[in-house]
């Protein structure tokens, strides 16, 4: 036995694929107990009947999962769910897109401005959301102070309590953390474009709306699915933004599957349901990775 | 080869040293005296903390056995953390409730019977007898009290009298009179700061459910929330807001800012009001003439002013291993000394016999004033029940789906009802 472990220090007999395999071995193991473990309790205890305070009381089969389904109330989560997402994702992309395409001119101060750009998505996400909250405060806010001297509002609107302005606030502060992750993605995609082909479209007299549809967005394809695919993921599981800023109100209508499962399982203390509707969310973000994967494979070949 | 075998051996080395310093708890210092650990959220707010800390040094002082570990969370946090720590198998020794949170720690089972280390003549004789019942869950003394009164209306009377209300309005009517001679007087004064905005503060509204004669549940504990009288509280809430009375979005954190700065009428507080107005406001004791206490009106003459129960009780946990000595510390915090010294410092009402007779507490105008308060208070209806929060936070939503225009009073009170049934019924 110990020639054998002797070998196995001196990595005899094992192959490069082998012992990196060996090497990644503890992390894996270690990644598997902190993940795995967690994701399959949390699947089982949708199949019971379970509360925080008194523990498992009885298997209840799929019953919770037919509940949610057909409950308005979930169709709600849902439907808040997507425009949350829908939101968050297209204006985080289009602002970020916007600054990649000027941040990618030769301007005086471009390096400067890359670095400024980065801070919303530094700035720690509690910091954040109690920021957006005191610029959205009904009575304190620089929002409200602002449209009042431009005359553009009668009184203070409450942002964050009235059943429209509400989701627009979240989604507004949500792509305001999230821009620069795509503006610097998008940013190295656009610096990949050979500059001879733009110079020769611009010689062959195209403009730049032909540039950018013709040559700048077939190059960036790829990049522009996978931010998207990818944004629209961390959007599907975002929690802290609309906890502090909202608590999913007024009324439920910021309350999305992330504040549901957390309503649920710490107010209701049901972990029961929560883990019911846990797993339905990772169902739905399961078919966004297989699309992606699916997908993924044939953009990246036409792109090349 | 070569390369391979000292990767190995530096991964065996790592892994073997993390090992070991991850074994290592932090070390210490041998001790004598042994450390309890004390949970709660009034060592996190500004105003009482100080009091907390006084509370801990000057038992530290008086006895050799123990040290006392301040354990802490925002209130809206607290009771979370608590349990999932119990749930952790890591309960500190003793807390602060909520007195509505009982129900939920008694249904944990975590709770330790407090006759086991007191004895039950002794509480009896020291406590005011109601006080002490509201620590009492299935039949065991689970709790001690530590402050009770209720939660009541507070008035500016300076604002009052400029706007020309030469006193407390005691009717609906005349509270509506109020809130618009108010606007009238200075449209950037909120009128009343009613309590809409999510979270556990929209509790507040039952007081006027109770006010329009409306229950949640009946004698028998049947939900019959849905019925004319709440359909009217709804409407007259939801009229306050189309007359610019009342505001979305206030929390009680919010109202108490813009009371300390003078931009309130009317809002809802517990007695401790007193000591966080003067504090937030910056003027201190000469905040006082800007606030009184208030009864809440009533629908019709003779009616009874309504008010919710509120108070603050102190728990040991079963999973503590050092009761005798947390015993102690809980009799302390409790005793008429200490609990006349909080008295002074916040305005939270003791709960011994002892101190009902003492000067300070029959001369203070503001305690007298919230005893006639207290006097008419009613427990909140969800205290019985384990998930008492997520029952507010429905009955909070349904209220806020009123206000926001989502749903008309008729449809809010019956998805109140179904809502509640269904939440009880599991």
């Amino acid at each position: 036995m110990f020639k054998n472990v002797s070998k196995l220090i001196r990595g005899e007999g094992l192959s490069d694929a082998q012992f990196g395999v060996l090497l990644v071995l503890p992390a894996l193991s270690i990644l598997a107990t902190i993940i795995l473990y967690p994701l399959l309790n949390s699947v089982i205890l949708g199949f019971f009947d379970a509360s925080l305070l008194s523990g498992r009381e009885g298997w209840v089969g799929i019953q919770q999962f037919v509940e949610l389904l057909q409950s308005p109330r979930f169709h709600e989560t849902l439907i808040n769910t997507v425009i949350f997402v829908g939101g968050a994702t297209l204006l985080s992309f289009v602002l970020g897109f916007a600054l990649a395409l000027v941040l990618n001119q030769n301007l005086r101060g471009r390096g400067f401005l890359r670095g400024s750009f980065i801070l919303p998505w530094i700035t720690p996400g509690v910091v954040a959301s109690f920021l957006w909250m005191w610029i959205f405060h009904q009575h304190y806010g620089v929002v409200n102070s602002v449209l009042s001297q431009l005359g553009i509002i009668d009184g203070p609107i409450a942002w964050l309590s009235s059943s429209g302005w509400a989701m627009v606030s979240v989604i507004i502060a949500k792509s305001w953390k999230s821009f620069p992750w795509f503006m610097v993605l998008l940013l190295a995609g656009l610096q990949t474009i050979p500059d001879q082909e733009i110079e020769a479209a611009r010689i062959d007299g195209a403009g730049k709306i032909q540039i950018f549809r013709y040559i700048i967005i077939p190059h960036i394809r790829f990049i522009i699915f996978v931010v998207t695919l990818l944004g629209a993921i961390w959007n599907f599981q975002h929690f802290q933004i609309i906890w502090i800023m909202t608590e999913g109100g007024p009324a439920h209508t910021t309350t999305t599957l992330a504040i549901e499962v957390y309503q649920t399982a710490f107010q209701a203390w049901d972990l029961g349901k929560a883990g019911a509707i846990g797993l339905i969310w990772m169902v739905i973000l399961t078919i966004f990775i297989l699309v992606y994967l699916r997908l993924s494979g044939g953009v990246e070949d036409v792109s090349a | 080869m070569f390369t391979k075998r000292k990767i190995t051996l530096s991964l065996i080395l790592v892994l073997t040293l993390t090992l070991v310093l991850g074994s290592f708890s932090t070390v210490a210092v041998a001790q004598d005296k042994e450390e309890i650990v004390w949970a709660g959220w009034s060592g996190e707010e500004e105003s009482s903390a100080p009091s907390i800390e006084w509370m801990m040094s000057s038992w530290e002082e008086k006895q050799d056995k123990a040290e006392v570990k301040w354990q802490g969370w925002p209130w809206s946090e607290a009771q979370r953390q608590m349990i999932l720590r119990i749930k952790g198998g890591n309960a500190p020794d003793l807390a602060q409730l909520d007195v509505s949170w009982l129900s939920a720690f008694t249904e944990l089972g975590a709770l330790a019977d407090l006759n086991n280390v007191f004895d039950e003549e002794y509480l009896q004789d020291k406590y005011v007898d109601s006080m002490l019942k509201a620590g009492r869950m299935n039949g065991k003394q689970v709790a001690l009290p530590w402050t009770l009164a209720s939660i009541g209306m507070i008035a500016n009377p300076v604002i009052l009298e400029k706007a020309g209300i030469s006193q407390l309005p005691t009717t609906i009517d005349q509270f509506k009179k109020a809130c618009e001679k108010i606007k009238e007087y200075d449209s950037d004064i909120i009128p009343y700061a009613a309590m809409t905005k999510r979270g556990a503060t929209l509790k507040d509204f039952q007081a006027w459910l109770w006010t329009f004669g409306g229950r949640i549940f009946d004698d028998e504990g049947n939900v019959v929330i849905n019925s004319d009288a709440t359909i009217n509280a709804l409407e007259w809430y939801k009229e306050m807001l189309e007359k610019g009375y009342i505001e979305t979005g206030m929390s009680r954190f919010d109202a108490r800012e813009l009371f300390a700065n003078e931009k309130v009428g009317f809002y809802d507080d517990a007695i401790l009001a007193k000591g966080i107005l003067r504090s937030k406001s910056g003027m201190g004791k000469d905040f006082d003439k800007y606030m009184t206490p208030m009864l809440r009106p009533v629908l019709e003459y003779g009616d009874k002013p309504q008010s919710m129960l509120w108070g603050h009780m102190l728990v040991m946990f079963k999973q503590s291993d050092k009761k005798e000595v947390t015993a102690d510390f809980m009799d302390y915090v409790t005793s008429t000394e200490v609990g006349l010294q909080y008295f002074e410092n916040l305005g939270l009402p003791p709960v011994t016999e002892e101190a009902q007779t003492a000067k300070a507490l029959t001369s203070d105008p503001w305690a007298k004033s919230w005893s006639q308060i207290t006097k008419y208070g009613s427990p909140n209806e969800f205290w019985p029940y384990p998930d008492y929060a997520q029952l507010n936070t429905i009955f909070g939503e349904e209220v806020q789906s009123v206000l926001v225009g989502k749903k008309s009073p008729e449809k809010a009170a019956e998805a109140m009802e179904k809502r509640i049934k269904s939440q009880i019924e599991g």
